[in-house]
């Protein structure tokens, strides 16, 4: 029977994303090959071209990349409860983990290891945090546009104090303008062909 | 009851409005949690390391993590409402993208190589890098000086956690070591000199 493939219970796309969900370390790309295996090889679920298909996309709905993209899968399996049940799976593991760390940091609070622990810990994040910054700023800055956006967004937050959601919306807006014109300059017939290929 | 309320408000628009996921929460995540005092920059640095080191995305810990400590706070010993908590903040954070993804999964693969689309991520895409930036630079400021805001100019840095800093800098930029291995080196060499 192909019942596994064509109508999958809940409960094992919920079992699936959780064991995604309790390997998922580093968030984002980290996810990838934990789909692939669980999803593509194990399950047959969906084909391994359709599963980047749903992580690019899951990069332009608004959340998490790594939960979204298992809601899509969940979605395109069973629909509404198919996406619910795979939210849940995904985030399992995880929310366990930390909620059992929010408890003892409570119950640990001023012992001297974790304090300890926490000063070497710190500054290790804040260079990784920079580390990817910087290789961020390396990509971005190869395009004139990339790097005018860049500069003036972090401009803005750290001198001027514009909070991050609002620099977002303004993005968009520029985003839509900047179509809006081109459209405007260019035609609307051709325009889908010549700029819907750019990355 | 209103305090769930508020971290579910709070969590569901952060869930909202952080597209490209990850990296690009951070900022965003940061100015709300530490805004409203929920969190200090400290805190903030502290869950940021555990949630790389533990399972999930980084958004979900901090909400599981935050919606805990809020409620716990605000009512010590109801562990069970601060369990509440939790499960209201992780949920919320989460929202937002389900009824998204319902309603829009059929809309987003049909036009995702739309122009308009592809020029509002050519915006986007550096200005999340801008943001990303800033937040790596407050971080790394916040560690090397307790009180950076008074002390960055009259007070020298804290040395170790300098050489920390830069060590993990360079590690992340020039090898392909994995964050997880970063991180935990850092812990224990907290552990040895701190």
């Amino acid at each position: 029977m192909t019942q596994e493939t064509e109508d999958p219970r809940l409960a094992a796309i919920f079992t699936s994303f959780a064991h995604v969900g309790a390997f998922l370390f580093g968030g984002g790309y980290a996810m990838l090959p934990l789909i692939e295996r669980e999803v593509v090889n194990r399950r047959g679920w969906c084909r391994f071209e359709e599963m980047a298909d749903y992580y690019a996309m899951a990069q332009l709905v608004p959340g998490v990349i790594a939960v979204n993209t298992a809601m899509l899968i969940g979605h395109r399996l069973r629909g509404f409860r198919g996406a619910a049940a795979a939210m849940l799976g995904v985030v399992c593991a995880p929310f366990f983990v930390i909620l059992a760390y929010a408890v003892a940091v409570d119950r640990l609070a001023g012992m001297p290891f974790l304090e300890r622990a926490l000063a070497g810990l710190r500054p290790a994040v804040a260079g990784m945090m920079l580390g990817i910054a910087y290789t961020m700023f390396n990509r971005t800055r190869r395009t004139r546009l990339g790097l005018t956006v860049c500069l003036v967004t972090t401009a803005l937050v750290l001198g001027a104090g514009v909070s991050a959601v609002a620099v977002i919306l303004l993005g968009v807006t520029a985003g839509l303008v900047g179509y809006g014109v081109r459209k405007g300059l260019r035609g609307s017939v051709s325009d889908a062909e010549n700029s819907g290929g750019q990355p | 009851m209103n305090l769930l309320l508020k971290l579910a408000s709070v969590f569901f628009k952060i869930g909202l409005l952080t597209v490209g996921g990850g990296l690009a929460m951070i900022p965003i995540v940061q100015q709300e949690m530490v805004g409203r005092g929920w969190l200090t920059n400290r805190q903030f640095l502290d869950i940021l390391g555990i949630a790389q080191m533990t399972p999930g995305p980084m958004s979900v810990n901090m909400a599981t993590f935050v919606g805990y400590r809020v409620v716990g706070t605000e009512y010590p010993g109801a562990v069970w409402l601060a369990v509440a908590g939790s499960v209201v903040a992780t949920l919320a954070v989460c929202a937002p993208s389900l009824l998204c993804i319902n309603l829009l999964g059929a809309f987003w693969m049909r036009n995702r190589e739309h122009p308009c689309l592809v020029s509002v991520f050519t915006f986007l895409r550096p200005l999340v890098t801008g943001l990303v930036i800033h937040a790596a630079l407050l971080l790394g400021v916040n560690c090397l000086w307790a009180d950076p805001v008074r002390e960055w100019l009259s007070q020298s840095p804290d040395v170790r956690a300098g050489v920390l800093l830069v060590v993990a800098f360079l590690l992340t930029v020039l090898t392909r070591v994995s964050p997880v291995l970063v991180l935990l080196g850092g812990a224990i060499v907290g552990l040895l000199i701190f």
